[in-house]
């Protein structure tokens, strides 16, 4: 993400009353919905983005870690998941 | 007859003890006493060890004196001459071999006198704790690894390859190189003693190497684990001792500060460049900073490259190194270099802007050079090929394999539009049915295109009776572990429309898999040469770019071609691989790298290295051991004949050879002569075709055998062994020799030559090359031991003359119990007429055989071993 992505998003957390982690949390909700998304809809999801489950709230803190690297899987699992899914 | 003492230190944890002396009794230890220092345990160890009377020796200490000084009490009682090895009481030997193949790695250079091994964790499923490590005068942290991370175990740094320091959890000190740098300083209780003491040695020219052929296995701080804040105050302590000796001298070892302006994350080839890179630039006397050219949650997965992100550096430091053109403007530097590629025939005129702010451009190829040029760049640009890391990409790497045994394409995915993985997947699902034994393997790379790929792939029409393809969607990776999915494919696709920079593809030929890719971009010429190249048109990529669409029907034709000759193929792919990787080596690159930083003028000049150690330098005498080293034909027998008459003895008559062609003697021990022809077997090969490498095995059964015959020889100092075959096998059995001394006797090529073609109807193009061969093995092998040089000339011409020159120069190195020559005596022994076969006319030598020839004549061999290829201090193997 840019320098300028970062503050458009820190702008639009502001305006919603909302933390840029819970934005993106958002976001990212909404980005895997198909089509386009209802007002309806988009207002939900931005409201539970403002009372995040202890889930949400735990991806929101994995968001705000400086260390990525605990996030990385196994290549070993991972070809074993793939070769699992015989099919 | 040289041994090796392994000193085990213990203080309680009797159990721990126990398991150690038990793996350790279990391994090889040929040649070898182990030593247990009770450093004063007050538990069951001493009634333990009471048990282990006959298998090991104990030395009881009063109290406990520490890691030091309990070590070094340990070194005084080890048997005088031997090597020694310390070990901790929480190893546990899980390699049989280990000490031949510690022994190999002490061996293998003169400089070498410190070795320590690749060591894992307790964990069941191997983490590595050691490979060797370094330490940074920033936080005074001794690292273990040279990433600083604990790593799965991908069989990591298998060579062997020299470091800054080495845990004395495992340490081979090699006699030679203890005699100059003493025992470990007693200013250390525990702790930074390792350290110091390799950077010590470093002082005297004595490097400290990991043999990348062990890997034991190791608990970490079994004696003390009880001890808590114990611990704690002995560490830092130590610290502040070892800061006070160490850190000023390494600031000063530094040539300047260099700030690397690129990203860890995004983009993914800017971000490998600097894992590659920063680490090794640090190492070569650069002191690295690293600042991310655009906001980004750091990833460094490197210790160095997370140090050199927190370090302050001056506001222009010396040099800058900008990776990727978002970077280029951003160079702060006295120096501005940049490194840059691209996807397109012509670099982005925002790239081309930011080029002109440097002083230098370094890109990876010619097609990367071409597109700045096209763009209008006239910065300096120089290729700088970018090289694979050896330490981690090569066919050794453990994976999975297909439970099926079906041949596997594996291809990544990072950019939609770049990538193509979507005509990947067509062409793959056209070129096979699904029930053959083949798929594709496509992993979708997280980042901000995963979402699109996906997509695309999901629109493709479903094909459930064509080839069969499996995502691995989701996943992301340490970096240690890339070469693992290329170890778990076949092959590799590396089609894109984009011809940027792919560290996979020439990592997948190191690693010895078949390559596909596009005959476009930075990968054309890799695909033309070492894999399947893939046709591809020119494509307007829009906004003035232009990449390359790869051809489908040709990519359908790579991959069955591919797939139907796959034996061949990636038998070809295996064969070359080392060879490959030699060629491309990282390392390389880094001192390039160095270089073009270095230009600017901006850098100090590299502090000067100390001469290199060698064992001759050591103030003792030889202990008379003496081996006549000489190519067949060469006169050996006639100089060992001479050394015998001096009162060095050969052996008795009975144990020696005689043959039609010298029925004088050869002075060749007939069991000598048996083991060495053994040897070369056990490897493969014999005299006439001598085996490039040769397993661990067959080295142990060869030392064994020689040290039969040295046992029968070694009450009769001085004494000597002779064989050719010596030439190419004395390296291996240096473990065993005490201080020897080599009289090396050389020929004349050409004479060699006749005299072989005439015995033994060798064709003499494989004469001259046997005679280099054996000639280069020898010098390198007593490189940095006492030598004499007798050209066989001499022999004939002036035999008193020099017997005499021989009895002085033996007599110089410490050699006792010779006795001057007597005329009479060397004259009933030396008959010109035995000269083997005249001279024909003279062929040209070829330029390496000239060269060691005009270095042999000029007596400049004995200096180093001329013909040989200069040795790199970085790395071994």
């Amino acid at each position: 993400m840019s320098e300028f992505d970062t503050t458009r998003l820190d702008a639009l957390a502001r305006r919603l009353g909302l933390a840029p982690g819970q934005l993106a949390l958002a976001a990212a909700r909404l980005a895997r919905e198909r089509g386009a998304v209802e007002p309806r809809r988009r207002r939900d999801v931005l409201a539970e983005a403002a009372r995040p489950s202890a889930a949400a709230e735990g991806a929101a803190a994995l968001l705000r870690t400086p260390v990525a690297s605990f996030a990385l899987g196994d290549v070993d699992r991972a070809l074993a998941a793939a070769w699992r899914a015989e099919g | 007859m040289r041994g090796t003492t392994l000193i085990v230190l213990a203080w309680n944890q009797w159990p721990l003890t126990r398991r150690c002396l038990d793996s350790l009794l279990a391994s090889e230890l040929d040649f070898a006493e182990v030593l247990v220092v009770d450093n004063g345990s007050e538990d069951e160890t001493p009634d333990g060890l009471a048990a282990y009377a006959g298998r090991v020796r104990t030395l009881r200490l009063p109290r406990n004196l520490g890691f030091v000084r309990g070590m070094n009490a340990g070194l005084a009682a080890a048997r005088a001459d031997d090597d020694v090895v310390l070990l901790n009481n929480d190893l546990v030997f899980t390699q049989a071999d280990w000490l031949g193949r510690l022994r190999d790695a002490a061996y293998a250079d003169p400089a070498t006198g410190i070795v320590g091994c690749r060591l894992l964790g307790p964990e069941a499923e191997g983490r590595v704790y050691h490979v060797g490590g370094y330490i940074e005068p920033d936080d005074l942290h001794g690292q273990q690894t040279e990433s600083a991370h604990v790593e799965r175990e991908v069989a990591q740094y298998p060579r062997r390859r020299r470091v800054q320091a080495i845990a004395f959890a495992l340490a081979y000190l090699r006699r030679d190189a203890l005699a100059r740098i003493g025992g470990l300083d007693e200013a250390f209780h525990s702790y930074f003693e390792d350290t110091d003491c390799c950077l010590r040695a470093a002082d005297l020219g004595i490097a400290s190497v990991v043999a990348g052929a062990v890997t034991l296995r190791h608990d970490q701080h079994g004696s003390t684990q009880d001890d808590g804040g114990f611990r704690a105050r002995l560490f830092a302590d130590s610290r502040a001792a070892f800061a006070a000796r160490w850190r000023e001298r390494l600031c000063a070892d530094y040539r300047g500060d260099v700030l690397w302006h690129g990203a860890t994350r995004f983009p993914s080839g800017a971000a490998e460049l600097a894992r590659l890179f920063v680490r090794r630039l640090d190492v070569r006397g650069l002191r690295m900073g690293f600042a991310a050219a655009t906001r980004e949650c750091g990833d460094a997965q490197d210790g160095r490259l997370d140090l050199a992100a927190r370090r302050r550096l001056p506001a222009v430091p010396a040099a800058a190194l900008a990776c990727g053109e978002e970077a280029f403007a951003q160079a702060r530097g006295r120096w501005r270099v940049g490194l840059g590629f691209g996807d397109w025939e012509s670099a982005s005129p925002g790239a081309a802007r930011a080029a002109r702010s440097l002083d230098l451009l370094l890109v990876p190829d010619a097609f990367q050079r071409e597109a700045f040029e096209r763009a209008g760049v006239r910065t300096p640009i120089e290729v700088l090929p970018l090289g694979v890391d050896r330490d981690y990409c090569h066919p050794e790497v453990p994976a999975p394999r297909q439970p099926h045994g079906r041949f596997v394409f594996l291809a990544l995915a990072e950019d939609l539009a770049r990538d193509a993985p979507d005509l990947l997947v067509e062409a793959f699902r056209a070129a096979f049915r699904a029930d053959q034994p083949v798929e594709l393997l496509l992993q979708i790379l997280p980042g901000r295109d995963a979402l699109a790929i996906r997509a695309a792939l999901a629109a493709l029409p479903h094909a459930p009776d064509r080839g069969r393809v499996r995502l691995i969607d989701g996943w992301g990776f340490p970096w240690h572990q890339r070469a693992q999915l290329l170890a778990a494919a076949d092959a590799y696709v590396g089609v894109r429309r984009g011809g940027g920079w792919d560290p996979r593809a020439a990592e997948a030929l190191a690693c010895g898999r078949i390559l596909l890719a596009t005959e476009f971009g930075s990968q054309a010429a890799l695909a033309r040469e070492h894999g399947l190249a893939v046709a591809a048109a020119p494509l307007d990529a829009g906004r003035g770019r232009r990449w390359a669409e790869p051809d489908r029907d040709s990519l359908v034709a790579r991959l069955r071609e591919a797939f139907e000759r796959r034996e061949v193929l990636l038998a070809a792919a295996r064969a070359g691989a080392d060879g490959f990787a030699r060629d491309h080596d990282v390392e390389s690159s880094a001192d390039r790298l160095v270089e073009a930083l270095a230009r600017g003028g901006t850098l100090s000049p590299p502090r000067p290295a100390p001469p290199a150690h060698r064992p001759a330098h050591v103030a003792r005498p030889a202990s008379g051991q003496i081996l006549v080293l000489g190519m067949h034909r060469s006169g050996t027998s006639s100089v060992a004949g001479l050394l015998a008459r001096l009162g060095v003895y050969a052996g008795e008559a009975q144990d020696l050879l005689i043959g039609p062609d010298n029925p004088k003697g050869h002075y060749e021990l007939a069991r000598l002569h048996g083991a060495c022809l053994r040897r070369l077997e056990a490897a493969g090969g014999d005299w006439k075709h001598p085996p490039a490498h040769a397993p661990g095995a067959a080295i142990d059964a060869f030392r064994r055998d020689v040290a039969e015959v040295l046992r029968t020889l070694e009450p009769r100092r001085p004494w000597l062994i002779k064989e050719p075959r010596l030439c190419l096998l004395a390296r291996e059995l240096l473990p065993l020799l005490t201080r020897p001394v080599f009289v090396h006797v050389v020929r004349d090529p050409h004479a060699v030559a006749d005299s072989l073609a005439a015995r033994n109807g060798v064709t003499r193009d494989h004469a001259l090359a046997l005679w280099r061969q054996y000639t280069q093995a020898a010098f390198e092998a007593s490189r940095g031991w006492p030598r004499v040089l007798v050209d066989y000339a001499e022999v004939l011409a002036e035999p008193l003359a020099l017997a005499q020159r021989l009895h002085e120069a033996l007599s110089g190195f410490g050699v006792e119990g010779l006795h001057p020559p007597d005329a009479a005596e060397l004259r009933a022994w030396i008959d010109p007429a035995l000269a083997h076969a005249s001279a024909s006319p003279r062929l040209a030598l070829d330029a390496q055989t000239q060269a060691l020839w005009d270095a042999i004549r000029g007596g400049r061999i004995l200096d180093e071993a001329a013909g040989a290829p200069p040795r790199r201090a970085a790395t071994g193997g």
